[in-house]
């Protein structure tokens, strides 16, 4: 995989190798190296930019493509249109004989008629549907909850953020995709995290006390936008939009991290201040 | 370049050749861009990459797909670096990034980030070593991540 690596540059080798390091494939001497080179180039969100890039550029590939009478052309090399005139014909000849389709036909109205009257029975004799969920009060709840009890509530306690980063990629069925969440800064001290399983939603939790004080900063990422939070001001932290909440207990920013992912950051810091923090922990999505 | 009169083949490889090797058209039309930063150009690259290809059919019916489209890159490649026409380049929201970087580089970005050939292939495909891959995937990578759009 990386026999070449020692014949590059650690510039080469860190640009040349940026998916192995993204798919975890590089032994841990090399993930050494790499990990070296962005630390002593402060290029630490270079995988997650080259991940943004990637996709981008593979979108506008996709836009490119043979259009119909130059694709006509590249058949006419094998088959004019005499013969392929003649296998339509024969196509549509055997299609003739047949009453498949006149059949299928049938059956499909007559499957829809059966499904149109399941869905109607259901519609009147179906359970009340669950209530919908309400991240900001149930999370302020939660991270109350997570604050008096950690030990309860973390099924990860760990001080490492890159074990806890491949914790959250290798959870099955997370149902949704979020990029990776980074330490907010040295004065924090990582004691864990969980996936919260509600029934109607999952919820990555992450939990860090302020080193000196021991005051407590918790991070929530999971599947939603920002209209699933109730209507407040918004705020613009060098460009991170979001909304600013307060409990008696604790201060409270939601904003988007991506597209379709929400996170919410609680602690006893002022909103501008969280946003500061959320911002150096995830980013944001770029509008 | 339009159509020209078609060779005669059987029900078989002529299907193969519509149905299979020509599903891959948009994907070598895509290195055509990259390559000559034109659809028109890209257009003529992919028709004579497979017009390159079309008498070998016969042996080509039992290739696996993989093989077939590394096998068409090479052509386009091939044909490509041995043109001396130059196209009027296409606007596209690509042309931009490409134009800063030279055809070496932007063909091994989109080869390996694009259109998800490894860099193994792309060294025979290319015919430079792996290390050359890598510096260039290195430059084009770079020039990505840092480019203002």
């Amino acid at each position: 995989m990386v026999k070449n690596a020692p014949q590059l540059s650690d510039e080469d080798f860190a640009y040349g190798y940026l998916p192995e390091y993204l798919d975890d494939l590089l032994p841990s001497d090399q993930r050494s190296r790499f990990e070296s080179y962005l630390k002593s180039k402060q290029k630490a969100n270079v995988p997650t930019d080259f991940g943004i890039c990637r996709g981008q550029l593979q979108i506008a590939l996709q836009k490119l493509y043979l259009d119909e009478s130059k694709l006509h052309d590249l058949h006419s090399l094998v088959e004019d249109d005499a013969a392929r005139a003649n296998h339509e014909a024969h196509d549509i000849e055997e299609a003739g004989r047949s009453e498949i389709l006149g059949n299928s036909f049938r059956l499909f109205v007559f499957v829809a008629f059966l499904a149109c009257l399941a869905g109607v029975g259901y519609y009147f004799l179906a359970p009340e549907k669950k209530a919908a969920f309400a991240p900001l009060e149930t999370l302020t709840y939660e991270a109350i909850v997570m604050i008096e009890e950690p030990e309860e509530r973390l099924d990860f306690p760990t001080d490492n953020i890159r074990e806890l980063q491949d914790y959250f990629a290798r959870y099955p069925d997370l149902g949704f995709r979020s990029r990776p969440l980074h330490s907010p800064g040295n004065e924090w001290r990582l004691i864990g995290g969980s996936v919260i399983d509600y029934e109607v939603a999952k919820i990555i939790a992450v939990h860090f006390v302020e080193r000196q004080q021991g005051t407590p900063l918790l991070f929530f990422i999971f599947e939603g936008t920002m209209k699933d939070l109730p209507y407040a001001e918004p705020g613009n932290q060098d460009g991170l939009l979001y909304q600013a909440y307060a409990t008696d207990r604790l201060n409270i920013v939601g904003w988007q991290v991506s597209d379709g992912v929400m996170g919410l950051v609680l602690g006893t810091q002022g909103g501008s201040e969280l946003a500061k923090i959320a911002k150096t922990a995830t980013g944001f999505q770029k509008l | 370049m339009g159509s020209q009169a078609a060779q005669a083949y059987d029900a078989s490889a002529a299907a193969f050749f519509i149905e299979t090797l020509c599903q891959e058209a948009d994907l070598v039309f895509r290195l055509g861009y990259t390559l000559t930063l034109s659809e028109v150009g890209a257009s003529e690259l992919v028709m004579e990459t497979y017009r390159s290809i079309v008498g070998e059919l016969p042996n080509l019916l039992h290739e696996d797909n993989l093989k077939l489209r590394l096998r068409l890159f090479q052509n386009a490649w091939k044909l490509f670096r041995s043109w001396s026409q130059e196209f009027q380049p296409t606007d596209t929201p690509l042309l931009d990034f490409f134009s800063t970087m030279v055809t070496e580089t932007r063909a091994v970005l989109v080869l390996v980030d694009g259109l998800g050939v490894t860099p193994f292939e792309v060294a025979k495909i290319i015919n430079v070593d792996e290390v050359e891959v890598r510096r260039l995937l290195a430059e084009g990578r770079r020039k990505m991540v840092h480019f203002d759009s």
